[in-house]
């Protein structure tokens, strides 16, 4: 379930750098700078999170190579218009990688953070929560192409 | 707890209902300011007291801080445009996710509820004050 998440949130992502990239020359700074902060942390996030659910044994080797991905990613979205922005999708990286890896360590070992994990049914359960956060990332992607077309 | 979640229930929808009448007067700097401080403190506040009342339930309580800070962000950021929605939602999200891993953390430190309290109420009165002299 969660390779399936992942290839999804892999596909999504490539499809709006390409018509977001077929577009680049109708943006504005303004939204630039939102496509910069918005693509680049989600995809981050979503990438670590679903990365640290799937592989969590050598921690760190999972964090750098998410971290490597995430940020040759952001380096995309955050050049279309000027290389300021480069520096705010960067740093949104960096939180989102440390944010993902964050939020999958506790799922994985909820006494990380002196907690019991309740998963009875589907949906509050590791795979409803990555379910849910796809959601929410393929909602935001969607929401940054309308914010473009108005 | 519980009546401290009212309290900022109605903090916000008072904060809401004051952006409102003041919203054409704001230029889009502020009102990115605005929708960023009221989804992310709603966020953090609502993620720490939830997960201090129902412990048992980070996965739900994860999920139900993400989508009210994230609708609070998109309530304050659709009084402007969709840019300021959408960051206002992403901020929201972002704090939303994290914070009932740092409520999890404070279970059963009530200094640090109080603590983070006191903050979003400075925050909301800089807010006040900045839209006062907008």
């Amino acid at each position: 379930m969660i390779i399936a998440f992942l290839i999804w949130h892999i596909v999504i992502m490539l499809v709006l750098y390409i018509i977001l990239n077929k577009k680049k020359s109708l943006f504005d700074d303004r939204f630039a700078n939102t496509v910069a902060i918005v693509a680049s942390f989600t995809f981050s996030f979503q990438l670590t999170l679903l990365l640290v659910l799937l592989y969590s044994r050598p921690f760190v080797v999972v964090l750098m190579g998410s971290w490597l991905v995430a940020t040759i990613v952001a380096y995309g979205f955050g050049s279309f218009v000027r290389s300021d922005h480069i520096i705010h999708s960067q740093f949104l990286t960096l939180q989102g990688v440390i944010s993902g890896a964050m939020l999958g360590a506790v799922l994985k070992n909820p006494a990380l953070c002196q907690l019991p994990l309740s998963s009875n049914t589907w949906f509050i359960s590791i795979d409803g929560l990555a379910g849910f956060m796809a959601l929410t990332v393929t909602l935001f992607y969607l929401l940054l192409l309308y914010a473009f077309s108005v | 707890m519980k009546v401290l979640l009212l309290c900022n229930g109605l903090l916000f929808l008072g904060l809401y209902v004051y952006v409102f009448r003041v919203r054409y007067l704001l230029g889009f700097q502020l009102a990115m300011n605005v929708t960023t401080v009221a989804s992310g403190s709603v966020g953090l506040l609502y993620g720490v007291l939830l997960i201090s009342l129902y412990p048992f339930q980070f996965i739900g309580i994860t999920i139900a801080t993400a989508l009210i800070s994230m609708g609070v962000g998109a309530a304050f950021g659709a009084l402007f445009d969709y840019q300021t929605l959408l960051k206002g939602m992403v901020q929201g999200f972002m704090i939303g996710v994290m914070a009932p891993m740092l409520g999890a953390l404070a279970t059963g430190m009530d200094l640090f509820i109080w603590f983070l309290q006191v903050v979003v109420l400075i925050l909301m009165g800089l807010v006040f004050f900045k839209l006062k002299r907008a």
